[in-house]
């Protein structure tokens, strides 16, 4: 799930809660903070009727400390009420809480019994938003699965662009300045390769024989072109397979990204 | 013509195209050093390698290479030589033939200059001390390519 708050406000709530937690311990005890899914029930609304209906998520703070008679209860989110001795509380944590709560369309609710601790909880409205949902998706979509991908590519500033993009998806990334490099690092690669990603113009060795040598030793390995040459029409330059995606430079991370996990699958697929 | 690259898999054709012996290979070796030159020369005829020329320096491996009837197929290079340089000969030819396979033969030390190497046309390195197994596995790299480049031209 996914809420959207301002998360210095909410790590934030959550401390001065622990904090009030603590205080409420002077002999010790367990200080909880849980975090919980939940659904907003009528009698939820009723108790808070500016709240939409829907999930929220529920933070929790518990203590076991003294607790709260009722009519410390009654007055506990008022500014600058404190139980606290002068010089060791202002009064005012629980009243940003409660702020933050409420600019966040949320909820705060305490349950205390004297003798039994306290638990305050902060419920957080869930982001419903589709294409919120629909990017989080992608994006874990887009991830690696334990795949190693082989990278050639002569543009040193090119190379660690896409070794970092590679790297921060969770791909194991064997990298290579040139087609040479790469054919001898594939050479001695033990380990699979699951995928080429590869510069077509490099020196001595381009991209288009290095993946006709790729696929002789790896059959089952795909490929993926990349060029600041366009693969079609009056400028174009290279002489592209049909059967390979060729990504114009400069790389789009996400565009990078989709190509690849595309490519990968369509493996799987095949293989399946 | 359909591109080699869209064609099946084939074991043989893949063996034909990619199986230049390294036997068959011509080698230019420079050295200086006429006993490392005299160790590699070694080595590469331990390997069945028997057309090595060699050359004392960076200037003689030119003048070789500007008079020879059939360019080598590698160059083997010692990076540091009197008159002309290991680079200063991997420029030049870099302007003149950028596909004559050009590997260095440096020390462990000079792995930074590794990319700067690489811009001035030379293709791999050898780093001392190297064993006849490492010799070999650059030639097969070496020789793969040149068959890439034959079938792809």
């Amino acid at each position: 799930v996914r809420i959207e708050v301002d998360p210095a406000l909410l790590s934030q709530a959550l401390i001065n809660l622990a904090i009030n937690a603590r205080d409420a311990m002077p002999h010790g005890g367990n200080l909880e903070i849980a975090m919980d899914a939940a659904e907003a029930g009528t009698a939820f609304l009723n108790r808070h009727p500016e709240c939409r209906s829907g999930r929220y998520v529920a933070y929790s703070v518990r203590d076991e400390g003294e607790g709260m008679d009722e009519d410390t209860l009654a007055r506990v989110f008022e500014p600058f009420f404190t139980t606290k001795a002068p010089g060791k509380g202002t009064g005012l944590g629980l009243a940003m809480v409660h702020g933050f709560v409420h600019q966040s369309e949320g909820a705060l609710e305490v349950e205390s019994e004297p003798g039994e601790g306290t638990t305050f909880t902060i419920y957080l409205p869930v982001a419903e938003k589709q294409a919120t949902a629909a990017a989080r998706e992608e994006t874990r979509d887009l991830a690696a699965r334990g795949e190693t991908i082989l990278l050639a590519e002569d543009d040193q500033a090119v190379r660690h662009l896409a070794e970092t993009m590679l790297s921060d998806l969770g791909y194991t990334v064997l990298s290579a300045p040139d087609g040479f490099d790469a054919l001898e690092i594939e050479a001695e690669h033990d380990g699979s390769i699951d995928l080429l990603l590869t510069d077509v113009v490099m020196p001595l060795l381009g991209g288009i024989e290095l993946a006709t040598a790729f696929r002789e030793t790896r059959p089952g390995g795909k490929v993926l072109l990349m060029s600041g040459y366009p693969a079609h029409g009056e400028f174009k330059r290279i002489d592209k397979p049909d059967n390979v995606t060729l990504l114009q430079k400069p790389l789009e991370p996400n565009v990078l990204a989709r190509a690849i996990r595309d490519t990968l699958d369509e493996t799987a697929q095949a293989a399946a | 013509m359909t591109h080699p690259f869209n064609q099946p898999y084939e074991k043989e054709e893949a063996r034909r195209m990619t199986m230049m012996k390294i036997e068959d290979m011509k080698v230019l070796a420079v050295d200086d050093n006429e006993a490392a030159k005299a160790l590699l020369c070694e080595m590469l005829n331990d390997l069945g390698i028997e057309q090595v020329t060699t050359a004392e320096d960076g200037q003689a491996a030119l003048e070789y290479l500007q008079a020879c009837d059939e360019d080598p197929d590698v160059v083997l290079c010692d990076w540091n030589m009197p008159r002309m340089s290991g680079m200063d000969l991997a420029k030049t030819l870099q302007s003149v033939d950028p596909s004559l396979p050009f590997v260095m033969i440096t020390g462990a030390s000079a792995e930074d200059h590794q990319g700067e190497a690489k811009a001035n046309g030379v293709t791999s390195f050898l780093v001392k001390p190297f064993t006849k197994e490492d010799l070999a596995k650059k030639l097969k790299i070496i020789a793969r390519v040149a068959g890439l480049r034959a079938s792809a031209a």
